[in-house]
């Protein structure tokens, strides 16, 4: 009797072995993929988070904006705790799914270069800009799952990469063909011509990054410049489209949309900031800025980084955080200002003469980007002063970081290159009650790589400079 | 063996046939009243019967039987010759040691407790209904050795947490399983991820809460790996099998049973605050405020703005806000069970009624319970059963704790200034004009409770954000048992327990912080099947061996299926539909996992004294990698009757010692994983976030999005494993008067399948392996002593259980230092566990000098954030329950203290109000600064005593906060409870026969009455914001308070 029973139920059992199931097949995610939905996910993520998350403590401790005490003044004290994610976003769902694209896209036959060439293109970009704020950063062996513990990469070495990396991309474009488009390319839809124009831009934007630390990046700028095929025109602009629908609003727009019922108050004017453009009787400070609910007409009230708003405090134009404005990685007016700067510096040849003539036009480009009106562009435009070798570095530097209003994380590194450690355009002191003596002058690396990888440098104080910052 | 089998063979409603004549008789309590549902059993056959409600049986005997055996729960079984006698009335004895105790254990097998070579403990239901808890599990609290039971929150329909000795994953909660009538039932919680709760959840209960203690035989708790072997992989963490009732004989063909309880829960603990200050700054009046930091209120005399922005004359206090806030909760319990038994089968139907509110205004629970259990003799070898519970659970209005949104009610009254009315916030849901409102803002807005208008009125929150759900579930099974031959009997059983649950969640528009307002639409489907086939031999080998083999196959499916929909920006005000809402962001998942497992369990019984135990069993999982999918484990257990070996002993035979037993297991279960972990996965993505939760939606500019799997997956996994051994002795003196049940343990659980953190850097925010050893050392002892017993019936009983658990992480992956379990990021709370320790939070601690002392700051006299470190074990070093019961003539009364000593608590609450400058302390000697005891830093590195007042008092409390650090809000968590007190009493026979009731008897409750001992102010020791489905307790972050309940209970029988 038992020998039957056993038999049974080694008969029953023989069905359990799951040999052929498709049971633990996850019925909730894939296990393939088009490289180019991974290209619009991570270029959605890093746009919300240079928009979104690395906006406004960046802004307010690099004195961008001011915070009026709203959240606290923590931040502008150079609390960094509300960068909270931007590190780990970046390698997790920017970089890593970049490289994953990279592999599916290398393993399909035919290889589409293009794709490959943009996935490259974003990776030069969140690599560099990462490296800019954080200093040293796992890069060589980064994002790649390859390397538990992955080591910290010199900052040099990170920005030479994505250099090399670029090249490495450019060589591949060919506009020609199709690479990743429409609409999973949410820059430039598929537009090989331009994404290689914003490559080479990117180029000059990293190597003019580098030149205070490394002298030899002169004449790099100068070869690049002479090479052209860079940004040179407004629809050029590298860009991320946002849309007046929900969930897919600007998220400048969405804070104060969702906190404030639409009320912008929250971010302030910032005194240097303000100083600066009312010693150039800049016509941006109606742009930049609406008067305080109880100010009169045009008064703007500035606040110092770490003052307590009131309802006569100037605060930042509603009109810069529309729903529908986009995210901008690289606009033309920074292609011209930085065209002007190598110029003045004599990385590339023209001389004073075409420099000013650069600068003008960036500027004009600037203030139209702003919503300054043409004849009003042009009269301020032509009343800056030429440029000589005794005023290029304040006049370009002013004028770049007034371009650089609503991108925060361009601005800083502007701020930080514009001048010698406390010689910075516009000068800006230490906020009473911060925990360092100098200025902000990077990131410092979230507790989750500091726990997790040994290879994370510490000690570092936040006024400690960056390779780059000389 | 036998009786074994027999009790067997009753318990699923076997009546043989009657054979040729009659026995009568009656059977009576020491206090010589009718016992009814004694079992009258013919010895040596498998005829029987019940008595009925006044204590007489009938049963048909052969003409040549010679005696008949009496058992009865807490009574000695009694052999009873016939002698030819056709009426025999019994006195049964009452028996404390429960020597022929049977239990139900591991797929409904049952056996007596002696055989048992590892500790159960049973929890008979009559205990469950004399004071009934909404969820039965909070019935257990203090009474089961090794167990230990802590409700989660004040909630309505809170969940409850079990533990039986200790954690044993590094990974998921350590829940036991739980079943009923041998099917595997769902406790699952679905109360959110760790940032879910943290920020901001709703404790929304644990399904195990389903359970009707009306319906509930009896509930036994196996655990030990050994114990619970049979079951597989879930039962590692311990198993609560749970018997429900059956029909059983009565004096009529019907009986009815009738229960009614009302209960009263009112707050057990407030926060002691302060009613001499006013909101402000240092000093300064500021309506802008909510806090406590303003000037004194009697200062105030001239006309001043007030929270709502109008002009008052001086301010007042009022000092019994948070008491107006809350209100008492009230509960109604009715059931009704109509049962009846023949000896062709027997059926019970029972419904239970409970309508609840809670102290939260607005908080409502319903639960309708539906209960049938039938079972039918289809022929003399064939009998049937089955057995359904239909269980419908509604809720409103369930409180939002945690700390991140804008509905959290304590962090909202900790934020109301005793100078701000609360039942002005009552009858005044809206903003004044006076109160900011947004430039064109055109509807209804919230009060705030600051002029800034960015805390809510609680009001508004309780009236229009709430969470309601509503639960549809239905256990049950059914099974089929053949007897092939007298000794040989298959029995199939086929068992599920689904349910459908539906939530949703308002935010209205108008309230501050998400004007705009929005919904969240949940849809839970959970499904468990399980099949059971069963073949049991029993043979005797000679005049001192049996044997009894066991063999089966069971089959277990479970299937998950989830979607959840988020609906933001109301276009018109309360009106949740999906089409009303701006957008809408919908996620599904679904889940399906299988196991099949072959079983054995074999035993020897040698001459009723020693009991030997082997069971083996092979299981094949789905989630694990093909070529790793099989697993067997094994267990032996052993059991000495010692005072039964040697009868002979002096101390035996003079009832010195009146039962020893000693007991031994050694035990190994390996278990699988959770499905779908194997692959490298791509997920379509819903959104793109950061921290602000400004989320951008898929598809963005017509494109969708794909991210690839942030877990590294596995490679060559491994089944998890837990080895356990076990020993332990229970011994009986002077007839039952004392008692002493002693259980040594360890555990060691391997090979855990868990996700390590890599660092972020490498892509990846973890990779999943078989990593991590914890183990749990422990001693359980149970001393039952009856210190008074006279002849007029009085009778005093104590029962101490005493429960010591050592919990250690023995390693972790190589180079790992530290694995962090539950993480309250961005709140700096973590819970840890390191290799050597046992769990642990962790945060950030203040600067200490060699010696320990605390560094403060020359220049503000204030204490300086330190690195982060280890700020206490989160599980007590041991707990005491001590039960009293007094009983005479029919009453008896009851009351139970609770202890728990060790293990910390960190309290965010604490936290806010003393910031806040709320808290009683905060408001002592005027606020005059005082020098912190600390020591400071001296330029040549040496320290000297601190000599620096605090900069104010109000700075030195903010910055005990636990955004700077959880230090000073880490508490010691001990304390000490009266648990429960009740009294019962059953209305003497000699009254209710002259009524038309069976049996009468009523009852009065107390739970949670009173907090003797604690070491933490302002809150409830016991509260835990982390739930049942997460690791890790010791959190508590703006808790509903916890109750205090009295009630009242009917019971009576037709």
């Amino acid at each position: 009797m038992k020998k039957i029973l056993y038999v049974g139920l080694l008969a029953l059992t023989a069905t359990g072995c799951f040999k052929n199931s498709t049971l633990n097949i996850d019925p909730n995610r894939s296990t393939t993929v088009d490289p180019s939905l991974l290209f619009s996910g991570a270029s959605t993520q890093f746009s919300l988070l240079r928009v979104g998350e690395l906006t406004w403590p960046v802004a307010l401790m690099s004195q961008m904006w001011a915070s009026g005490g709203r959240w606290g003044l923590e931040q502008a004290k150079y609390d960094q705790t509300r960068v909270r994610s931007a590190w780990g976003r970046t390698y997790t769902d920017v970089l890593k799914n970049l490289n994953v694209a990279i592999k599916v896209a290398e393993s399909t036959q035919p290889v589409n270069k293009n794709a490959l060439a943009q996935c490259k293109i974003m990776k030069a970009f969140a690599f560099s800009q990462t490296s800019l704020l954080w200093g040293d950063i796992p890069f060589s062996q980064a994002a790649t799952g390859d390397v538990d513990l992955p080591a910290f990469d010199k900052q040099a070495d990170v920005l030479n990469g994505c250099i090399a990396l670029l090249d490495e991309a450019i060589g591949q474009i060919d506009p020609a063909s199709k690479g990743i488009i429409a609409p999973n390319d949410l820059y430039y839809g598929g537009d090989m011509t331009k994404w290689r124009k914003f490559a080479n831009s990117l180029k000059l934007r990293i190597l003019f990054s580098m030149v205070d630390a490394d002298p030899t990046k002169g004449s790099a700028i100068g070869q690049l410049l002479a090479s052209g095929n860079m940004i040179a025109a407004t629809t050029d602009t590298m860009q991320f489209q946002y849309y007046n629908q929900p969930g897919r609003q600007n998220p400048r727009y969405s804070f104060t949309a969702i906190f404030r019922g639409g009320v912008q108050s929250d971010w302030y004017c910032s005194k240097p900031v303000y100083d600066l453009l009312v010693s150039l009787n800049d016509p941006r400070i109606p742009y930049f800025y609406q008067p305080g609910p109880a100010a009169g007409a045009n008064e703007y009230v500035a606040l110092n980084s770490i003052e307590n708003y009131t309802t006569r405090s100037a605060l930042v134009n509603m009109n810069l955080l529309k729903p529908d404005l986009p995210e901008v990685s690289f606009s033309y007016s920074e292609q011209l200002l930085l065209e002007a700067e190598a110029i003045a510096r004599g990385f590339a040849t023209g001389g004073f003469d075409l420099a000013t003539q650069r600068m003008r036009a960036g500027v004009r480009e600037s203030l139209l980007s702003f919503g300054v009106p043409t004849a009003q562009a042009t009269t301020y435009v032509n009343q800056l002063p030429a440029l000589t070798a005794a005023n290029y570095r304040t006049v370009l530097a002013q004028q770049q970081y007034l371009d650089l209003f609503m991108r925060p994380v361009e601005g800083w590194t502007q701020h930080r290159r514009s001048g010698v450690i406390g010689q910075e355009v516009p000068a800006m002191t230490t906020p009473a009650g911060a925990p360092v003596a100098g200025l902000v002058r990077r990131l410092l690396y979230r507790s989750e790589e500091v726990n997790s990888n040994p290879n994370t440098p510490s000690g570092l104080a936040v006024d400690a400079p960056l390779w780059f910052d000389k | 063996m036998k009786k074994t089998l027999l009790a067997f063979l009753l318990l699923y409603g076997w009546m043989v046939q009657a054979q040729s004549r009659i026995v009568s008789g009656k059977v009576t309590s020491p206090e010589n009243e009718g016992l009814p549902g004694v079992n009258v059993l013919l010895k040596g056959a498998t005829t029987g019967t019940v008595t009925n409600a006044d204590g007489t049986y009938q049963i048909s005997v052969p003409t040549n039987a010679k005696t008949l055996v009496y058992s009865f729960i807490g009574y000695k079984t009694i052999d009873v010759a016939l002698e030819g006698r056709s009426t025999v009335d019994v006195k049964l004895v009452a028996d404390l040691t429960n020597l022929d105790e049977v239990v139900v254990t591991a797929n409904a097998i049952v056996r007596e407790k002696k055989e048992l070579g590892y500790a159960v403990s049973t929890v008979g239901g009559t205990e469950l209904v004399k004071a009934r808890d909404p969820n039965v599990l909070n019935s257990l609290a203090g009474r089961v050795a090794g167990v230990r039971i802590s409700q989660q929150s004040g909630s309505v329909g809170g969940s409850t947490k079990v533990m039986i000795r200790g954690a044993n994953s590094l990974s998921s909660s350590s829940e036991p399983l739980f079943v009923v009538d041998g099917v595997p039932i769902s406790n699952s919680s679905y109360n959110g991820s760790e940032t879910d709760i943290v920020t901001g959840g709703v404790d929304v209960g644990n399904r195990a809460g389903d359970l009707n203690p009306d319906d509930i035989e009896s509930m036994n708790v196996l655990k030990g790996a050994a114990a619970s072997a049979l079951y597989g992989s879930r039962a590692r963490n311990g198993v609560i099998v749970i018997t429900t009732k059956r029909g059983k004989v009565g004096a009529k063909k019907m009986n009815i049973a009738v229960n009614s309880s009302y209960r009263t829960d009112n707050v057990l603990r407030f926060p002691d605050i302060q009613n001499q200050y006013a909101q402000g700054n240092l000093g300064v009046y500021n309506p802008r405020l909510g806090n406590g930091w303003g000037p004194a209120i009697s200062s105030i005399t001239g006309p001043v703005l007030d929270y709502t922005g109008a002009t008052v004359q001086g301010l007042t206090a009022h000092p019994d806000n948070w008491k107006n806030f809350f209100v008492t909760g009230h509960t109604v319990i009715n059931s009704v069970s109509i049962d009846g038994a023949s000896d062709q089968g027997d059926y019970r139907i029972g419904f239970t009624n409970l309508k609840q509110t809670g102290t939260v205004p607005g908080s409502e629970l319903g639960r309708n319970t539906f209960a049938i259990n039938a079972g039918r003799k289809i022929t003399d070898k064939l009998t049937s059963r089955a057995w359904l519970n239909y269980v419908r659970t509604t809720s409103d209005g369930r409180p939002q704790q945690g700390s991140n949104t804008t509905n959290i009610l304590s962090t909202i009254l900790a934020g109301v200034n005793t100078t701000i009315d609360i039942n002005d916030l009552k009858n005044n849901l809206f903003a004044p004009s006076t109160q900011t409102v947004p430039a064109g803002w055109t509807g209804d807005l919230a009060r705030a409770i600051d002029l800034d208008g960015i805390q809510n009125n609680p009001y508004f929150v309780t009236a229009f954000n709430k969470f309601s759900n509503s639960v549809d579930r239905l256990y049950g099974g059914t099974s089929l048992s053949y007897d092939v031959a007298p000794w040989f009997n298959v029995t199939g059983r086929a068992g599920t327990d689904f349910f459908t649950e539906n939530r949703r969640s308002t935010t209205r528009r108008g309230t501050r912080g998400r004007l705009n307002g929005q919904f969240e639409t949940n849809e839970i489907y959970e499904r468990e099947l399980q099949t059971d086939l069963i073949g049991t031999v029993t043979r005797r080998i000679s005049d001192d061996w049996t044997f009894k083999g066991i063999v089966g196959h069971q089959f277990n499916q479970r299937t998950i299926r989830r979607s959840r929909v988020l609906s933001d920006g109301l276009n018109i005000d309360q009106l949740y539909t999906f089409a009303n809402a701006q957008s809408n962001v919908a996620s599904n998942f679904y889940s399906r996992r299988e196991i099949f497992g072959v079983y054995g369990d074999f035993s020897f019984d040698y001459r009723n004294f020693l009991f030997l135990n082997v069971t083996g069993r092979n299981d094949w999982s789905s989630t694990l990698p093909v070529s790793n999918n099989s697993y067997f484990y094994p267990s032996v257990s052993a059991s000495f009757i010692l005072t039964e070996a040697f009868p002979n002993m002096g101390i035996v035979k003079r009832d010195i010692l009146s039962y020893a037993k000693l007991r031994a297991n050694y035990a190994n279960v390996g278990s699988d994983e959770d499905p779908y972990q194997l692959a490298f996965t791509y997920n379509p993505l819903s959104q793109a976030s950061d921290i602000y939760t400004f989320n951008i939606l898929y598809p963005i500019g017509g494109a969708s999005a794909f991210g690839a799997t942030n877990v590294l997956p596995p490679t060559n996994l491994r089944p998890q494993q837990q080895t356990s051994y076990e020993f332990g002795t229970e011994l009986n003196f002077f007839g039952g008067r004392l008692g002493l049940d002693l259980t040594y343990y360890r555990n060691l659980n391997y090979d855990q399948i868990i996700s390590i953190a890599v660092p972020q850097s490498t892509g990846y925010s973890a990779r999943r392996l078989n990593v991590g050893e914890i183990s749990n050392t422990g001693i359980e002892a149970m001393l039952t002593v009856t210190p008074l017993k006279t002849r007029s019936g009085f009778r005093w009983d104590a029962a101490f259980n005493f429960n010591r658990n050592r919990n250690r992480v023995e390693s972790l992956a190589d180079g790992l230092t530290e694995f962090v379990t539950t993480s309250g990021d961005g709140f700096g709370i973590f819970v840890v566990a390191r290799p050597g320790e046992t769990f642990n939070i962790q945060g950030v601690g203040w600067l200490r000098d060699p010696q320990g002392n605390i560094v403060i700051n020359p220049t503000t006299g204030l204490r300086t954030p330190g690195p982060r470190r280890l700020l206490g074990n989160i599980y007590p070093d041991w707990t005491l329950g001590i039960n009293n019961s007094f009983s005479f003539k029919g009453i008896d009364f009851n009351f139970l203290i609770d202890m728990r000593k060790g293990g910390v608590i960190n309290s965010q609450t604490v936290g806010i109000v003393r910031s806040g400058g709320q808290a009683a302390e905060t408001a002592v000697n005027n606020r005059t600064p005082f020098i912190d005891p600390g020591v400071i830093r001296n330029a040549d590195g040496t320290y000297r005593p601190n000599d620096v007042p605090v900069a104010s008092v109000q700075q030195y409390w903010s910055q005990l906060d636990n955004s700077v650090s959880p230090e000073t809000n880490t508490f010691d968590g001990s304390y000490t409870k009266l648990r429960e007190v009740r009294i019962a009493y059953n209305l003497p026979r000699t009254l209710v026969n002259r009524t038309p009731f069976g049996s009468i008897a009523l009852g009065l409750e107390g739970r949670n009455l009173w907090i003797i001992h604690s070491n933490v102010p302002h809150i409830d020791p016991e509260a835990n914001v982390l739930g049942t489905g997460l690791i890790g307790e010791g959190l508590e972050r703006g808790s509903i308070p916890s109750s205090r309940s009295i009630g009242a209970n009917l019971r009576f029988t037709f």
